[in-house]
């Protein structure tokens, strides 16, 4: 009886003072708003198939499916250039237009709304590559419209070393791994400014495309505000199976870029009364268009987890 | 029955004044001679005011005078007698016991008092009304005021005619409260058994108030009583009081020490430790006070005040690494105030205070331990003069003076995680002002209180900053300062003028005008108040906040004060607001600035308020139709949003009934208009890649924004009962005790705590969600005393 009384009273109380709230369906009605035309751009210095723009719309809130509307037929352009004495001098001989098509390395699978150098198909050696310390341009015109972005390829930071701790097991109701974190360690250069993002690929990953399917840190990236110049040991969350095989690449970007895949990591994981709605720090020039061109000055390193 | 004595003190010295009128000064003290702060007196009809040492001198003709004394909590006294030389009275009004009587509120009556837009509330009748879990509340009890709001469910976010939660100044016996809430302000720190009265001032705040734009909350502790050992406490379902009180040199001096503590951690470890793990939450505080009555002329009193949170959370996510995190944090206050009385017509009050809040906190994050701390520290000096020469005149004038210090954090984090030790530099201040105010009675229909408060702040070094580009981008540049060097200065006039027309002896017309500065910012994100949140300085960029706010009033009593009626209307502008950038981070940012947008404030409308004041039946009824609006270059197109607390209409009832002499019922019904929110005005899917794999598109999807603040969420009411029980047999006896019963939210209305729109990567779904807080909950209490 008394334990009944317990739990009759005071678990209701526990409940709201231990913030395990009740829920329920709610129908909200937003407001739509106009249609943006959303910009995915990369260049970066390694890899030359993940130089690529993606093209999509947004849609009405409540629209069914999640994922993007491509747009098709534009007409996409990248152009190589230096910075002299502040200003960006564009070397138009360099201009790569890039266009949609079935690439060989993709399997020729059909990928609407993402436009290539089309040397990849033939010529893959000269197809284009960023250079770190050079200035790109993307264009693109869509529909009539115009639309630009500016992005740089800092000096890339190596990685000295990957090492492997944190272990622990990882129960599901019918699998059990065991796991481990992967720590990158590099000298963070003695300039204050310098940012990472980190991505990486293993088992689960290992035939995916696209830098959106790489695995990435959701919850830091780095910057180098507090630490500058100092030795960085940085672990990522992720917990990765002993055993797996991980390419861990740290690109290094520009401060712009930094903040549009900051603003992005606080946009995806963002509900409950403690947030707030952010919206991306967009890198694109041009009317209702969100988006960045992420210039990526990538290291990598590979590491057997053990 | 007369329940009053009077103590005739006549003047020893005959001197007749030279305008063939004599002083009458009379001091209002309780019976336990502490002074009682509210009262108001009727000097055949003509209403005064004590001041807050129980004092009020006046000079008149020689005759017969028909006094009549009332206070809030007290019985009202009455008498007449001859004024024939100077004379001083002492006047002991009998408090009425909430355990004893039915609370009969006699409010001070305001119709008559220059002061306007304010409201007091004595502890008794706040501790009649239902509250939830059954924990007093006086911050949320003002909150059924009209013009004062909360930030909804559980909130203890107090915003007064559009002012933001950092704009109040709380005060605890004169003393500042940088965060005045335990736990996301569930409850705040002022513990019922302390407290003796709480006071609001939303409009024409006087000049020797300020550094905060929108009101003055000011929260009194008794003293303990005189005579003799006292002990008062209550078993509640989550918390537990204990007060002793007692001479510490019979008749002269006095303590109170007043502590509680929440034991809902372990309550639930009890019933369900499986489920809750090491999950705990409490909070414990204690109140102290100390005070000598040195001489007929000198008091000393020493306040004390430390509370503290302690928080543990631990999620175990099956598809990820565990969360963990555990914050201590809380307030100390030391104060030490001198009263002085100099002679019948002029007193002063000098006083000292530290003040400190401090936030520790642990996360574990994975395999990244985060430690952060942050926090302040103020060290002030206050003065106070008052000078009345005449019933027509009194004077105030008084400085004040504070020392910040304050911690924005310094953070570690340990475990390989980017190993770094860092401090973010400690930022100091001066903050000073100067003031002086004129009661003015023009004639018998027309009183002015004009002031000009002056106020300074300076930012001083030793500190060095951190350049920032545009872009957040870290320069390089520093720019140092050395100890004691200003960084940023600023000096303000705050004129504070109110005027008051008596249109009858029961009705009065009352205008305002004042300006407030606020030279201290608080950064939060979050709709619930954190003790994360930082209290910022004006400084190189961040100008001080500034606010303007003109008020007009007409009020109203009949029955001989058992009813009141006031409405109000105000215009506020405000100016250098701050809000944060969407997604900005507060938490170890040396370039917070640049997390920051700074816009305008406006707040109109209007307020009514009846009361009914005696009888078997008291209540009140306060209603509210008010707009707040904000509008920032940088945010929503330079367009003016709704502020987020902007709610058309605002309304509460409170009732409580005497059903007989041993049961009490209160109820409280409150109704508003829901919060505005920012809701997606569209979505879009980006990151976009390809998994050969499970060859299906990989994606993120992320919504966009357009308008701000542009979306309503639902109507906000609520019922409240409670019945209180009193033994009547044991009325007469030492020990009395008494059970409060409560139903929080009677009709069970899920009213919500957020919503949000829940969107499913993987089902591909999208669904809007409400989250609740407080279903129905019952509650009951026992409290006694003896």
């Amino acid at each position: 009886m008394k334990s009944m009384l317990l739990k009759k009273i005071c678990l209701p109380v526990l409940a709201s003072t231990l913030l395990l709230a009740c829920e329920r369906d709610y129908d909200i009605t937003v407001k739509d708003g106009q249609q943006q035309l959303i910009v995915e751009g990369y260049i970066n210095n390694e890899f030359p198939l993940y130089n690529y723009v993606v093209l999509s719309r947004s849609k009405d809130f409540y629209d069914p499916g999640l994922e993007n509307l491509a747009v098709s037929g534009a007409t996409v352009s990248i152009t190589e250039g230096e910075r002299v004495s502040g200003d960006i001098q564009w070397d138009e001989a360099t201009r790569t237009v890039l266009t949609e098509g079935r690439l060989p390395q993709l399997a020729n699978s059909a990928l609407p709304g993402f436009y290539f150098d089309q040397r990849l198909r033939y010529d893959s050696l000269n197809a284009l590559v960023g250079k770190p310390g050079k200035c790109y341009k993307l264009t693109i015109e869509v529909e009539g419209k115009q639309y630009s972005a500016i992005t740089q390829l800092p000096v890339p930071v190596a990685i000295d070393t990957l090492t492997c701790g944190f272990y622990y097991t990882d129960s599901n109701a019918d699998t059990t791994y065991s796991k481990a974190r992967i720590t990158v360690n590099y000298k963070d250069p003695d300039t204050i400014g310098n940012t990472q993002l980190f991505f990486w690929r293993h088992w689960d990953n290992r035939k995916s495309f696209g830098w959106g399917a790489l695995g990435t840190n959701r919850f830091a990236s780095g910057a180098d505000d507090l630490v500058n110049g100092q030795q960085i040991a940085f672990t990522q969350s992720y917990g990765f199976v002993l055993g797996d095989s991980v390419s861990i690449y740290m690109a290094s970007v520009e401060r712009p870029v930094y903040n549009f895949w900051d603003s992005f990591n606080k946009a995806r994981s963002n509900d409950g009364p403690f947030a707030t709605p952010v919206t991306l720090q967009s890198t694109i020039q041009g009317e209702l268009v969100t988006g960045c061109f992420s210039g990526f000055s990538v290291s990598v390193k590979s590491v057997v987890v053990q | 029955m007369i329940r009053y004595l009077v103590l005739l003190l006549l003047g020893m010295t005959a001197q007749i004044s030279q305008a063939q009128l004599h002083t009458l000064s009379i001091t209002v003290a309780d019976s336990a001679q502490y002074a009682v702060a509210n009262a108001t007196i009727k000097i055949n009809k003509l209403e005064q005011f004590v001041d807050s040492t129980g004092h009020y001198a006046t000079s008149l003709p020689p005759g017969k005078y028909r006094l009549y004394f009332t206070a809030v909590g007290h019985t009202p006294a009455s008498f007449v007698f001859h004024l024939h030389s100077d004379t001083a009275v002492k006047v002991i009004l009998y408090p009425r016991e909430s355990l004893l009587n039915n609370v009969i509120v006699t409010a001070r009556s305001t119709v008559h008092r220059n002061q306007m837009s304010t409201q007091a509330l004595n502890i008794n009748q706040i501790e009649k009304l239902p509250v939830i879990l059954g924990e007093v509340d006086p911050l949320k009890t003002i909150t059924l005021l009209p013009g004062v709001k909360n930030g909804g469910e559980a909130s203890a976010g107090l915003y007064v005619r559009g002012g933001g939660p950092d704009q109040n100044l709380v005060l605890l016996d004169g003393n500042p409260i940088y965060n005045p809430n335990h736990l996301l302000g569930f409850f705040s720190i002022f513990n019922g058994d302390a407290l003796r009265n709480i006071e609001v001032i939303k409009g024409g705040i006087p000049a020797e108030y300020g550094g905060r734009l929108s009101s003055v909350i000011a929260v009194d502790t008794r003293e303990g009583n005189r005579d003799s050992l006292r002990v008062k406490g209550g078993i509640g379902l989550i918390s537990s009081r204990l007060a002793v009180e007692g001479p510490v040199d019979k008749g002269k001096s006095s303590f109170l020490v007043s502590a509680r503590r929440t034991y809902i951690d372990q309550v639930a470890k009890l019933v369900a430790k499986d489920s809750l793990g090491d999950n705990g939450y409490y909070f414990y505080d204690v109140n102290a006070k100390v005070d000598f009555q040195l001489n007929k002329n000198n008091s000393l009193g020493i306040n004390f005040y430390l509370g503290k949170d302690n928080f543990m959370f631990v999620d175990e996510d099956d598809d990820g690494p565990s969360r963990r995190f555990n914050a201590l944090w809380g307030n100390t206050i030391l104060g030490l105030t001198w009263k002085q009385q100099l002679g019948k017509r002029l007193r002063q009050e000098l006083s000292i205070v530290r003040n400190d809040f401090d936030l520790d906190s642990r996360m574990i994050y994975g395999a990244t331990t985060y430690i952060y701390s942050s926090g302040l520290t103020d060290y002030g000096a206050k003065n106070d003069w008052v000078y009345s020469p005449g019933r027509w005149l009194k004077i105030k004038a008084g400085w004040q003076y504070t020392w910040h210090n304050f911690r924005p954090g310094a953070g570690n984090t340990t475990a390989g995680v980017q190993d770094f030790k860092n401090n973010i530099q400690d930022q100091f201040a001066h903050e000073a002002a100067a003031y002086l105010s004129t009661d003015l009675k023009l004639t018998s229909g027309i009183s002015v209180t004009a002031g000009l408060r002056y106020s300074y702040f300076n930012q001083v070094g030793p500190t060095a900053f951190v350049k920032y580009a545009p872009d957040g981008a870290p320069t390089g540049d520093k720019e140092s300062y050395s100890h004691g060097q200003s960084i940023a200065r600023y000096h303000y006039p705050e004129p504070r003028v109110a005027a008051l027309f008596r249109l009858s002896p029961s009705s009065s017309i009352k205008l305002s005008y004042t300006r407030t500065v606020q030279y201290l910012h608080l950064a939060t994100t979050s709709a619930a108040t954190f003790p994360g949140d930082l209290w910022i300085p004006a400084g190189k960029n961040i100008q001080p906040a500034l606010a303007e706010q003109a008020a007009a009033g007409y009020s109203k009593d009949w029955n001989n004060g058992a009813w009141e009626m006031s409405i109000e209307t105000y215009y506020k502008t405000m100016s250098n607001q701050i809000e944060f950038k969407p997604g900005a981070r507060l938490l170890l940012n040396q370039n917070l600035e640049g997390e920051m947008v700074f816009g305008k404030g406006t707040a109109y409308g209007v307020e009514l308020f009846l009361q009914k004041k005696t009888g078997r039946l008291t209540g009140w009824v306060g209603y509210t139709l008010s707009r707040t609006e904000r509008e920032f270059p940088d945010l929503n197109g330079g367009k003016p949003f709704p502020y987020r607390y902007d709610r058309t209409h605002d309304g509460s009832l409170v009732l409580n009934y005497k059903i007989s002499r041993q049961w009490d019922v209160s109820g409280v019904f409150v109704y508003g208009t829901g919060n505005s929110l920012t809701m997606p005005s569209g979505r879009f899917a980006y990151g976009v890649g390809y998994n050969r794999n499970e060859r299906q598109p990989v994606f993120t999807s992320i919504n966009h924004y357009d308008q701000i603040n542009d979306y309503r969420m639902p109507a906000y009411h609520r019922l409240d009962i409670s019945f209180t029980y009193v033994r009547w047999r044991e009325q007469e006896k030492r020990f009395r005790s008494s059970w409060n019963f409560g139903i929080y939210n009677v009709y069970n209305r899920y009213n919500p705590y957020f919503i949000y729109l829940d969107v499913e990567e993987e089902t591909q779904t999208i669904q809007g969600k409400k989250v609740f807080l407080f279903p129905i909950v019952p509650s009951v209490t026992w409290n006694f005393k003896f």
